[in-house]
């Protein structure tokens, strides 16, 4: 009794939960499995999309259970998620299964899991912990080395496997919430720079791969290069443009089958296709909201842990449906980024939530008392 | 664990620049909204 009584919300806590943000990624993850079943129905029945349900409901319930206790408590475990995190990711990089040339996912029980996702998790916590302990002051190079490292191993190895996309997801992350603690310029600055002659450095190395320079560069002129990157661009910004201002209609759409992966990395292209313009304003809009509201909680929380936490989420967010829709719409490289909560993806989807139910209790928990 | 109170005001200073996170989402969203009007309307 006792434990089911644990698994129960303190009423006066209820009342400070974010339903909106709630239903709003709902509706956003319901607008993801429609368009999933849209997408694959003819080729594949409902299996994806009943696979994306399960998904959903065991996310939902994921909240749940992270609102039952203490936001506080995380920090206490911080050390240990992260450091699961990395260890889940040298495991993958000895077990994992190598598809599409980058060893990003590994089989448990039947079901592909995708240790960078929980890896990225684990590195938000550590960083909002550490700044926490430093009380911000993350400009002492101590400190500042400290936070570096702690970013840096999960980065090299997702960059390691080799998995562009997540590593640049990871890299922005961290510059959001370093940018917001107030790290210097001047800092900011010479970081970037050396990042920029670095950048040049490998890229004229061996160490970029041929197919991952061609993946950068064919988003420049997809129409002129004929590899299937510049191929799945191209199809991609044909299938965007056909849907017009209102789109073809649920189930009607023809133009989205010939792009490759398009129910899980350009899952946006059929929802253009089908939704039209309108259709995609309203996800922007809806997307605009959760974002608003995140901010909101970031500025609102009584803490720096919860503060850094939620800024990292916003980052993710922010640079996810940027990286996305931009490679859906031909203004940025294919890194195999999914669009958040509407992507095809397990592992993209209960990382999502569990990182919007912690920022939820965050936002539930902003006043310093709760009787 | 540092609480809001005494130092609830240096904090907010401190984390001012929040407000630069609203700015990116608005000039994220406009460069895709311009550009899926150019593909979806315009052109």
């Amino acid at each position: 009794m006792k434990f089911l009584e644990n698994l129960k919300l303190n009423k006066k806590l209820l009342k400070e939960v974010d339903y909106i943000t709630i239903i709003v990624v709902i509706c956003i993850a319901i607008l993801g499995c429609v368009t999933i079943y849209s997408a694959t129905y003819k080729v594949y029945g409902n299996h994806y999309f009943k696979s994306q349900v399960i998904f959903l409901i065991l996310s939902l319930i994921m909240v749940y259970f992270l609102l039952l206790f203490d936001y506080m408590l995380i920090e206490n475990y911080a050390v240990i998620i992260y450091w699961a995190g990395v260890i889940f990711l040298i495991i993958n990089h000895f077990f994992g299964s190598t598809i599409n040339g980058a060893k990003c996912w590994i089989n448990i029980g039947g079901i592909a899991v995708q240790p960078s996702e929980f890896a990225k998790i684990g590195m938000i916590i550590m960083l909002a912990k550490k700044i926490d302990e430093m009380d911000g002051k993350i400009n002492n190079p101590k400190n500042l080395l400290q936070l570096i490292m702690y970013a840096a191993i999960p980065m090299i190895l997702i960059y390691r496997q080799p998995d562009m996309g997540m590593t640049m997801v990871n890299f922005f992350i961290v510059l959001g919430i370093v940018f917001i603690v107030g790290l210097d310029w001047k800092i900011i600055t010479a970081g970037m720079t050396s990042i920029l002659l670095l950048l040049i450095g490998v890229w004229n190395s061996s160490i970029i791969k041929p197919y991952q320079k061609t993946r950068l560069t064919s988003f420049l002129d997809p129409t002129q290069n004929t590899s299937s990157s510049g191929l799945q661009l191209a199809q991609s910004t044909l299938t965007v443009g056909s849907g017009g201002l209102i789109g073809s209609g649920f189930l009607k759409g023809v133009q989205f089958k010939n792009i490759p992966e398009n129910y899980t990395d350009f899952v946006f292209a059929v929802l253009s296709e089908e939704r039209g313009l309108i259709g995609v304003l309203i996800l922007l809009l809806l997307y605009g909201i959760i974002i608003y509201r995140l901010i909101k909680i970031a500025k609102n929380s009584k803490d720096i842990f919860g503060t850094v936490i939620s800024v990292g989420l916003v980052s993710n967010l922010l640079f996810s449906i940027f990286q996305n829709i931009g490679m859906n719409i031909g203004i940025m490289p294919i890194t195999g980024i999914t669009l958040p909560f509407m992507s095809y993806g397990g592992s993209s989807l209960l990382t999502s939530f569990m990182l919007l139910g912690i920022v939820l209790n965050i936002g539930m928990r902003r006043k310093k008392i709760n009787f | 664990m540092k609480l809001k109170g005494d130092d609830e005001m240096k904090k907010r200073k401190k984390f001012n620049k929040i407000n630069v996170l609203f700015i990116s989402m608005l000039a994220i969203f406009s460069i895709i909204i311009v550009k899926l009007y150019y593909i979806q309307i315009a052109k």
